[in-house]
């Protein structure tokens, strides 16, 4: 009998902690509550799964005991040794030609120069399962460059370049974006298309930004056996222009840095421009006066600080996160020139219509 | 908010319990009511609504059956009606991606029409108190897949129901038993099914077929028997002992000793309130054939108003004619192994039907399973899903075997103390496992 008494109370003590310990541990138990969407079962199931004590040592538990299985793909991400890569899959491949007709409209009007991107999933793909069903990019993009040539000054299917730097690190081991490296590529391989000369890469020193640093990926597969990034720039070895980036949400929220690569305020990877937002504007002060609009997803940021070498204002959009104010207020035509850089899994599995369509009537 | 949640784990079970221990009698009676429809209420609204359907008329008219008033018969039909139409519709519309089904209202439907029929013959007594009757048939516990129990068994248990350490002890054991059940296997299985589905898409191979039935058996078993440990595990823990509703139904030595086994509760009622009253097996047989043949249809319908449940249900039947007409009498003469075996194959290649699409669908995979639609033994993606997830297929097996309890019986026989501390560390670490899933 004693022998049950002590079993229940042990259970007591576990149930009773992980209520007050998600309840009181981290604070946020209330706040998350709040914020969470549905009715007051779902909103508490949300709120003890963001909160509840031993979290992540429970979250790298579950993956150890799956890798002991000998799994090596969870939710669509892949363990590849010592990095995450995420696998494109395509449920519906009609959005990709629904994204790409749009594209073609916004092109006949602003006959933009354009940039399409593969995922790491796609240039890294001898690091995966033989047997791992991938999309096929390739092919995907070639058809898509393809489409898109006849009503664009210029398109570079970046697959190709890509491909040939394959033996560098140009995704990060633990996060789905593009290195400084591949934005570096790509800057070289715009130049003609975009008017300046390319500095050689003697021109940069490879500097460390960030050590340790861990980044969607793995926050989604948090695995002791991945290694964590080190964020680099090709930094100018001599520079006197002097950069202002402003970010600017959907709400109207501004953060300004006068850096391009901001430590101070940013975590992880968004030390490279201050991470992903709905518009970015970068300033250089003594750059070329010319203006270029970048229209993309978060794969541009990684190319924005080299252009900002050739550009005195350059202004990225992100069209899936800006409010529809910020789209119909964008006067297209003040800028010299357009760029479009997207990545694969965006074109395929975001929709990107109604944007282009306010931008393309605008 | 779901049985098999954090939000139930560490929110209504610790507190609901801990307000239960405190209260006495009719305070507790009153108290599982209430939690029993907050809890079906939390999951959805029209669940409750549909709940409260079933059993305030139920309640109201028993009262005539038991007096047995002139007009009792039909009143116990139109009960009757009344609950299996509200099943089957909800099933229907479920089906045809109309609603999401509501849980609990087929068992606490089933429940009452037991309870009705019993009444009716005079097997029990009325159960006069509106809070046992709303007990007996709303207990939380059970809404999900059972078991079904009858008004003998369940109501004398509301009379004093006693929360004690051990009832604790056994019932948190049952609960993560069932949890992990649920959320470790049959959570890894489905996202398995669902590689295996994509997979056979592409391309279709003998071996992949045959691993995408065998995962989809362990996937139904694992659910329905997890869902089943919950409820005892959560009987246990409030003071209420339900019934086993599966017993190692993978490991019976022919495909009738499978239908005892598998939802234990349902099959029973279906005995019960249908196949007796048939006749059963006593007017030759063809009658029997027949009888047979209805009753596992039926059994097909009770998991969902699908043609291919229904075939599932007529294939395994036609396995039962086969061994009552004409295995049953040199059983005896047949080692136990082969059995097993014969059983476990009849049963997956049954499953074909109930995990299928479409009958078309289903009787295309049954070629391929059969080597008869010249699809390849297997290819690489195949081998590479079942060299990524051989621990969680080595699992289901070992934990489908049955070969647990008999080793744990012995184990604790010889050393009870090492048994019991060796017991709470395993369950904890599959609370820690399950609780790393659910996240």
């Amino acid at each position: 009998m004693k022998r049950y008494r002590i079993i229940a109370l042990i259970y007591a003590v576990l149930l009773f902690g992980g209520l007050l310990g998600s309840l009181f541990l981290t604070g946020h138990f209330t706040g998350d509550y709040t914020a969470a969407e549905g009715t007051p079962g779902a909103r508490t199931e949300t709120a003890l799964r963001q909160n509840l004590p031993l979290r992540d040592a429970l979250k790298r538990w579950k993956t150890t005991l799956l890798m002991l299985g000998g799994v090596q793909e969870l939710d669509g991400i892949y363990f590849t040794g010592e990095g995450l890569i995420e696998n494109l899959t395509v449920t519906d491949e009609t959005l990709g030609e629904k994204n790409l007709a749009a594209l073609q409209d916004y092109c006949r009007e602003a006959e933009p120069y354009a940039v399409l991107l593969p995922s790491a999933c796609a240039i890294s793909s001898q690091l995966l399962p033989e047997a791992a069903l991938l999309f096929d990019q390739e092919t995907w993009l070639q058809n898509a460059a393809a489409a898109l040539s006849p009503l664009c000054r210029e398109v570079l299917n970046a697959y190709p370049l890509l491909e040939e730097h394959g033996n560098n690190r140009l995704f990060y081991r633990t996060d789905s974006r593009p290195t400084q490296l591949t934005g570096y590529l790509l800057y070289q391989a715009l130049g003609s298309a975009l008017d300046y000369f390319p500095y050689t890469k003697d021109s940069f020193s490879n500097t460390p930004l960030r050590y340790d640093c861990t980044g969607s990926l793995y926050a989604r597969w948090s695995y002791d056996k991945v290694r964590a990034d080190v964020v680099t720039a090709l930094l100018p070895l001599e520079d006197s222009r002097s950069y202002t980036v402003t970010h600017t949400a959907a709400d109207g929220t501004v953060t300004r840095w006068d850096t391009l690569y901001p430590l101070e305020g940013t975590a992880g990877m968004d030390c490279i421009l201050g991470g992903p937002a709905a518009t970015i504007t970068v300033t250089a002060e003594g750059s070329i006066p010319r203006s270029l609009l970048v229209l993309g997803d978060e794969n541009a940021l990684c190319v924005i600080p080299y252009l900002a070498l050739h550009y005195d204002r350059i202004t990225y959009m992100d069209v899936t996160r800006c409010s529809e104010e910020q789209l119909a207020a964008l006067a297209g035509a003040e800028y010299k020139r357009t760029l479009l850089l997207y990545g694969a899994p965006t074109l395929l599995n975001t929709d990107l219509t109604t944007e282009l369509a306010t931008l393309t009537q605008s | 908010m779901q049985l098999a949640s954090l939000g139930f784990l560490f929110v209504l079970l610790p507190v609901g319990g801990l307000i239960y221990y405190f209260l006495r009698g009719a305070g507790r009676r009153w108290f599982l009511l209430g939690y029993s429809l907050l809890f079906v209420g939390l999951l959805s609204p029209l669940c409750l609504l549909l709940l409260l359907a079933v059993m305030v008329p139920d309640y109201l008219l028993a009262r005539y059956i038991a007096m047995a008033h002139p007009r009792a018969r039909a009143i116990l039909l139109g009960c009757v009606i009344k609950d299996i139409t509200l099943a089957v519709v909800c099933s229907v519309l479920t089906e045809l991606d109309k609603l999401i089904l509501p849980v609990g209202i087929s068992i606490a439907a089933f429940t009452s029409v037991g309870y009705l029929i019993d009444l009716y013959h005079s097997e029990c007594d009325p159960i006069d108190d509106p809070i046992r009757y709303g007990v007996f048939c709303s207990f939380f516990g059970k809404l999900y897949i059972g078991p079904i129990v009858s008004a003998q068994q369940f109501v004398p248990q509301l009379d004093d129901p006693q929360m004690t350490a051990e009832g604790i002890t056994r019932g948190m054991v049952q609960y993560l038993r069932g949890l992990a059940k649920i959320v470790i296997l049959a959570g890894s299985l489905q996202e398995l099914i669902i590689q295996w589905e994509t997979l056979l898409s592409l391309e279709v191979t003998i071996l992949g077929t045959w691993l995408h039935v065998l995962c989809y058996i362990f996937y139904i078993y694992f659910t329905l028997s997890g869902y089943s440990d919950m409820a005892r595990g959560t009987g246990a823990i409030f003071g209420l002992d339900l019934p086993e509703n599966f017993h190692h139904p993978l490991q019976s030595s022919s495909v009738a000793d499978f239908f005892g086994r598998f939802n234990i509760s349902a099959n029973r009622f279906v005995r019960k309130y249908v196949y007796q009253a048939l006749g059963a097996e006593d007017n030759g047989p063809l009658s029997t054939s027949v009888n047979i043949l209805l009753i596992t249809m039926l059994m097909g319908l009770w998991y969902g108003i699908n043609l291919n449940y229904l075939v599932w249900g007529a294939f395994l039947g036609l396995f039962i004619i086969f061994e009552v007409l004409y295995i049953e009498r040199h059983v005896e003469k047949i080692p136990p192994y082969l059995c097993r075996m014969y059983t476990f194959i009849a049963i997956l290649i049954s499953f074909c039907w109930y995990c299928g699409d479409s009958l078309a669908a289903s009787a295309a995979s049954l070629r391929v399973m059969l080597g008869l639609g010249g699809a390849a033994a297997a290819n690489q993606s195949c081998l590479y899903l079942l060299q990524t997830h051989w621990l969680l297929l080595a699992a289901s097996v070992f934990l489908c075997s049955g070969a647990v309890s008999p080793l744990l019986a012995r184990f604790t026989r010889r050393w009870p103390t090492a048994a019991h501390t060796a017991t709470l560390v395993w369950n904890l670490i599959l609370l820690a496992t399950s609780l790393a899933f659910l996240l």
